[in-house]
């Protein structure tokens, strides 16, 4: 084969090299292949896990389409929709992304947000346009399911956002709502997320969710109260107005404060219950738990009265009447009206228990305290049941009945004001009568008929007198004499009768003598009344209100 | 080209050498002056590198239609679409001549090309002697018809240029596009790089031993 021609002899023969590994173009499969494992590795690792929630309705759902938000993020999408066996629910199949997949809880929830618009406010108006998705919390914990339960509406807290759910607990859902607004302050500081009804309790359970920081002011002592619509108070103290805000005026709201004075405790833990009050005013006062309740019989009308009105003592409110009632009693044909009050004795000293305070109880009533009507209000004629001690009260005590305790009673205080007066007026009576009587029975005309006797007596032995004397000169001075002597028996007899009228005029207007007395109780009633009359009239001068409002304190 | 028995050239400096009297298994020659790699004509690795091109279109092929390629987001709401699903949407919306040019051009062609080139490559590895005329065509027309596919990555790409609107409207491209463009490039290279004149070496090598 060699053709060994000249220039090729000084040819080099070609180099040989072993080469026993393919050709390097082999590397691209390799890569292909590394690049397509690792493509469906990542899309197998990214599957996230596919659930099925159940709905109860597909309105807005779209097999293939609608989307599984969590915080506006898309995190799965619906894969299916599928009728549950008895066709009362839809289930949807939706399968998940991975990163959510992870934090999957079991208490996790999805619900199906559309537009809507309530009360408080309108809400996914975005899906107008993109079309309804599932909106979901992945719940807390780790334990993963395949199977949820839909949500109809969206929670009203977004998920994930920090602070404390509490619960109230209320007589009546009132105008609240899911959604209303809890206040702190006037300041909004989270919602009310949902209620239900307590199943044995007749009663509704609300609960809230305060948000961070506002959460560590809910304390132990913490007192809710109803802040829905306007609040408007009439009492004794006078006109109150309170509304928190407009929102809570439409809406209704919940208001929360802890009580100056009332030691806070510790900042409540979540899910601590707690009762919601009527109002404001209900929330202020103090919660003590012992409550002796009494039942109090009236003399007269109880017009004024009502129940929830106060039991005062000194002007402190310490009770209140639970319920007003009639009793007929059947043989006497004597109508009764029972009053049913409560007292909190922990007024008088916090360290009471019912026991102890019903004791000092039976010791105050002994020392004089008694029960009485007091009307605070001229104009509203409002009534408040006064406790206070009577100074020289019939002796009495609390006598226990099958039912209530009864409380003593005694007059009520303003209707002693009109007795005063007729005392006055009595007495005022009882001396004119006397001094009528006085006049009447003829004695003092007696008296001044006898001294008009004496008198002229006296002017005739005066006159005769003077006549003797004009004599003297023409007569015979013996002669004067003893008609001077006459003249001076005369004078002695007449001045000896006069003391005798005199005499008797004292003894009528004797120190002790009962016209005396008499007289002299009328004047100091009379005085007594024109000094309550002049401090009625200072009072009213000083605060004309009085009038309307009753008696401030001094 | 050096013929077996004449001088080797090399292709990089030109040099002149002898060709070894026997070529063992493994053993390449190399150029004794500058080191290049020479190759005798029948020798050329245009079948092995056009198979190595080939499998890794055809591995990459399946990420290519099983990962979306592409999602086309409006007013807040989409998703990402493989190659399958968007000719099913087109075909839900009655666009049904784009969708059957997608199919085509997305799933089709590809595919014939991927068999083509195998049934050529097999053909020419078998010394086949069928029908070699067609067979060219049939490589020619492959060649020519495959970098239409490209059309789509590029559709694309200029989409995710474009369409970037925020909420309103916005394309994304995803994983799947790059494996549909690598299947595509790699397709065109595998055409490329097998020689048609491999159909016809078996009737030039008859042609040279009667001669």
């Amino acid at each position: 084969m060699h053709d060994n021609k000249g220039l090729d002899d000084n040819l080099p023969d070609v180099e040989l090299r072993e080469q026993r590994w393919p050709s390097l173009v082999w590397l691209i499969p390799l890569a292909a292949l590394l690049i397509g494992f690792w493509l469906l590795f990542q899309a197998w690792y990214q599957r996230g896990p596919i659930v099925t929630v159940q709905f109860s309705s597909a309105e807005g759902i779209e097999s293939g389409k609608t989307e599984v938000r969590y915080k506006a993020v898309t995190v799965g999408k619906v894969k299916k929709l599928k009728l549950d066996n008895e066709l009362k629910h839809i289930e949807a199949v939706i399968e998940l992304n991975k990163e959510i997949g992870r934090h999957l809880g079991s208490d996790a929830s999805f619900w199906v947000v559309r537009p809507r618009v309530n009360r408080s406010g309108v809400s996914g108006l975005g899906t107008l346009f993109s079309g309804s998705y599932i909106g979901m919390d992945p719940g807390t914990n780790n334990d993963d399911q395949s199977f949820y339960k839909g949500a109809e509406r969206p929670p009203v807290i977004t998920p994930a956002e920090d602070g404390k759910r509490f619960f109230l607990i209320s007589d009546s859902l009132g105008s609240m709502d899911v959604g209303a607004p809890v206040f702190y302050k006037q300041l909004q500081v989270g919602e009310v997320i949902d209620y239900e009804l307590l199943d044995n309790q007749d009663r509704v359970q609300l609960e809230l969710f305060i948000r961070a920081p506002y959460f560590r002011y809910v304390h132990e002592n913490t007192r809710f109260w109803n802040a829905s619509g306007v609040e408007l108070n009439m009492n004794s103290t006078g006109a109150e107005f309170r509304m928190e805000s407009l929102i809570s005026v439409l809406i209704g709201g919940v208001a929360f404060e802890t009580p100056a004075g009332v030691a806070g405790g510790d900042v409540s833990k979540q899910g601590d219950t707690f009762v919601l009050h009527r109002n404001y005013a209900d929330s202020q006062e103090k919660q003590y738990a012992t409550r002796l309740y009494y039942v109090m019989y009236f003399d007269g009308s109880v017009r004024g009265m009502g129940v929830g009105s106060d039991v005062e003592f000194q002007g402190i409110p310490i009770g209140k009447v639970e319920n007003i009632g009639m009793k007929m009693d059947m043989d006497s044909l004597a109508v009764r009206v029972p009053v049913l009050v409560y007292i909190q004795p922990q007024y008088f000293d916090e360290s009471f228990t019912k026991e102890t305070g019903e004791v000092a109880m039976r010791q105050l009533v002994e020392k004089g305290l008694r029960a009485k009507l007091d009307t605070v209000s001229f104009l509203t004629g409002q009534k408040v049941i006064t406790l206070s001690m009577e100074k020289d009260a019939l002796p009495a005590t609390i006598k226990t009945t099958q039912f209530y305790s009864e409380f003593p009673t005694t007059g009520t205080a303003f209707e002693e004001l009109p007795f005063l007066a007729a005392d006055i007026m009595q007495s005022l009576d009882e001396t004119l009568a006397g001094i009528n009587k006085l006049v009447n029975s003829g004695k003092l005309d007696k008296t001044v008929d006898n001294l008009n006797q004496v008198l002229s007596e006296a002017e005739q032995a005066v006159k005769a007198a003077k006549e003797t004397l004009k004599t003297v000169d023409k007569n015979t001075l013996p002669s004067v004499t003893s008609d001077v002597n006459k003249i001076s028996q005369d004078l002695g007899n007449t001045m000896q009768r006069i003391q005798g009228s005199m005499a008797q005029i004292d003894r009528l207007t004797a120190q002790n003598s009962p016209t005396q007395h008499q007289l002299q109780e009328m004047l100091e009633e009379v005085t007594a009344a024109s000094r309550a009359l002049r401090s009625l009239t200072e009072t009213l001068q000083r605060q004309p209100s009085s009038l309307l409002r009753g008696k401030q304190g001094e | 080209m050096a013929e077996h028995g004449a001088l080797l050239q090399c292709r990089v400096c030109s040099h002149l050498s002898h060709p070894p009297r026997q070529l063992k298994r493994f053993e390449v020659m190399h150029c004794p002056r500058c080191g290049a790699r020479v190759k005798f004509a029948q020798q050329s690795n245009s079948v092995e590198v056009t198979w190595a091109l080939l499998i890794a279109a055809a591995i990459l092929y399946i990420p290519a239609n099983m990962l979306p390629i592409m999602s086309v987001y409006m007013l807040g709401a989409g998703q990402p679409d493989t190659i399958i699903t968007g000719v099913y949407h087109l075909l839900e919306a009655g666009q049904w001549p784009l969708a059957l040019i997608v199919f085509v051009a997305s799933i089709v062609v590809p595919l014939l090309k991927l068999f083509t080139l195998s049934f050529l490559l097999i053909s020419i590895q078998r010394r086949s002697r069928w029908r070699q005329y067609d067979r060219m065509r049939l490589y020619r027309i492959t060649e020519y018809v495959g970098r239409w596919s490209m059309v789509d990555v590029f559709v694309i790409a200029i989409l995710v240029g474009l369409v970037q609107f925020g909420n309103l409207a916005r394309v994304d491209a995803n994983l799947g596009s790059l494996s549909f463009a690598a299947v595509v490039v790699l397709t065109m290279f595998a055409a490329r790089t097998l020689d048609e004149h491999l159909i016809w070496d078996i009737t030039r090598q008859e042609e040279q031993q009667n001669a």
